[in-house]
């Protein structure tokens, strides 16, 4: 990580930081929620459901829990450390008073979301622990196999995933002009859509090792083909308003 | 290296239909501290966005330090920025962060030693009276006051090049008395300087050279004085009879001088490199009674207004 990465790094997390006590309680909040509606919600309904369509409803379980986690936890911290975000104006004077010093696009939105990451990250590995926790008490026919495939994929798949959505969602919002945000958007939907079928995937990968590595072999080209695109397409006056 | 610090060749830049530049040219030298004037929307925004390379140009070329700024490359585009000072109109703070962080922030972006960043950031804060203000929240700030954080941040660096957009902008006299002294200062240390302002008078007191801007082209430059003496000069002349005032518009008027206002006793005779003893040596010996004379020397407020009216 070069010099001024970390510089940035540092300011980001320390702006971040301050409201720390709001970031605990939603934390606390999220955290309750995304463990007692699948645990209990999931399992009463898992319990009445006929058995051909239990594994779908198993695959909406996951995705919902990583709806209720997920979502919520990247659009908080990205409104906790980044309040200007909702004022394009106020983003826009900062990030190109930014930008007249030996700093880069690449390197501001990088550094920002590290720091949503670096925030993040404490709750979604706590996460990856209770996840495995939640399956086995909400689905007690899955076995502990099963479950450490589950857990390996969310934290090799949705982590990585959660990053580059980050990425996108403030590229989305920083940029000035319409059609670099119609296509951070679309590509962040894409990116959460890879996310959200991890769920489908793990219900796979029980089944079939092998499309595991064809599912991470596609995630890894379209996130990689997106972000270079979104890397070199990133030019200060995307975020400036003259 | 070169004496010229900033070269702009033929610089056009267009807004969808607006056509911001339409193609100027100009270079600033070495130790120079150049204004750049003009009326809202003439360009000089714009101007100072592409000289940052933040924007890009339609076409033309921008050189600094004489390195060509949109054909270089990330890592030369950084060591070039490291030389330069900048507040733009816009000062985009960070206002969470208190004044000591910030400044100390930014002194490590441009690449000083934490050292050297607090030795820095004290030495500014000092100067810029915001001693007191270190550990506030910038947001806390009065107008004023952000203003002076934000030209303590352009010149935390002791940089070569220092680019400022309305510096004066909400500072009482006191402190833009204190920010012409630190400009000149700098300059003093060899720093160039390139400013736009609406403030003229600050422009008149400090800048070497001059250009004034209009629909996106410089309609006048030069160094001070130079552009004052392109512009007319005006001569008030009171008689003391009326005969005498007439007899005075025909001799002046043959002699080439134009008369371009008369009142009941007085005169207004203008024109470049007007000289008011060659205006008396002509009414004397002709036996012309004057009784008062008044120069309007050309200030640069007049010269503005003029290129400016002129639209």
């Amino acid at each position: 990580m070069n010099e001024q990465i970390k510089i940035l790094l540092k300011k980001e997390l320390s702006t971040l930081l301050r409201n720390k006590r709001i970031i605990l309680i939603t934390m606390i909040v999220l955290l309750s929620v995304s463990v007692v509606v699948p645990t209990y919600v999931f399992r009463e309904m898992v319990k009445s459901t006929p058995s051909d369509i239990q594994s779908r409803l198993i695959e909406f379980s996951i995705n919902f829990y990583l709806l209720v986690f997920m979502i919520p936890i990247s659009l908080f911290v990205a409104y906790s450390a980044f309040t200007d975000i909702f004022y394009r104006e106020k983003l826009s004077k900062t990030i190109t008073t930014l930008l007249s010093a030996p700093v880069t696009l690449q390197e501001v939105l990088l550094a920002k979301a590290l720091a949503i990451i670096a925030v993040a990250y404490p709750f979604l590995i706590i996460s990856s622990i209770i996840f495995p926790i939640i399956l086995k008490v909400t689905f007690p026919m899955f076995s502990f196999s099963m479950i450490k495939i589950y857990t390996i994929l969310h934290l090799v798949l949705v982590l990585p995933l959660f990053l580059f959505g980050t990425v996108l969602l403030l590229g989305t919002l920083t940029f000035i002009s319409k059609s670099a945000r119609l296509i951070n958007l679309i590509f962040f939907f894409i990116v959460m859509g890879l996310m959200f079928s991890v769920g489908r995937l793990q219900r796979f990968a029980t089944q079939n090792m092998t499309s595991i590595a064809w599912y991470i072999a596609i995630c890894a080209v379209i996130v990689t083909s997106l972000g270079i695109g979104i890397w070199k397409h990133a030019h200060p006056e995307e975020v400036i308003t003259a | 290296m070169s004496d010229k610090i900033i070269v702009i060749k033929n610089l056009k830049k267009s807004y969808k239909e607006v056509n911001a530049l339409r193609g100027i040219s100009l270079e600033v030298r070495r130790g120079q501290i150049f204004g750049l004037l003009g009326p809202n929307g003439a360009g000089k925004t714009t101007t100072i966005g592409i000289l940052l390379g933040l924007l890009r140009p339609d076409s033309g070329s921008v050189m600094l330090f004489d390195q060509e700024v949109f054909y270089s490359n990330t890592k030369q585009l950084q060591k070039l920025k490291e030389k330069i000072g900048v507040l733009l109109e816009t000062l985009g703070l960070y206002e969470p962060m208190t004044v000591y962080e910030y400044l100390m922030f930014y002194a490590r972006l441009y690449g000083l030693l934490e050292s050297t960043a607090k030795e820095r950031v004290c030495e500014m804060v000092e100067i810029f009276g915001l001693s007191e203000k270190k550990g506030t929240p910038i947001g806390k700030l009065s107008k004023g006051m952000k203003q002076r954080v934000a030209i303590a941040r352009a010149l935390i660096h002791n940089p070569k090049l220092l680019i400022l957009d309305e510096p004066s902008t909400s500072l009482d006299p006191v402190w833009q008395r204190c920010l012409r002294e630190q400009l000149i200062k700098a300059k003093a240390n060899g720093t160039t300087i390139f400013m736009c302002s609406h403030n003229l008078t600050e422009v008149e007191r400090i800048c070497d050279y001059v250009a004034i801007m209009g629909h996106g082209v410089i309609k006048a430059r030069g160094e001070l004085k130079e552009l004052l003496n392109a512009f007319e000069k005006q001569i008030t002349i009171e008689f003391e009879t009326v005969s005498d005032l007439k007899k005075a518009e025909i001799l002046l008027e043959s002699s080439n001088f134009r008369v371009v206002s008369k009142q009941r006793n007085s005169l207004v005779v203008a024109g470049r490199n007007l000289k008011l003893h060659q205006l008396l040596e002509i009414l004397y010996t002709n036996g012309v009674k004057v009784h008062d004379t008044k120069e309007h020397f050309v200030t640069l407020e007049d010269a503005y207004w003029s290129v400016v009216s002129n639209e």
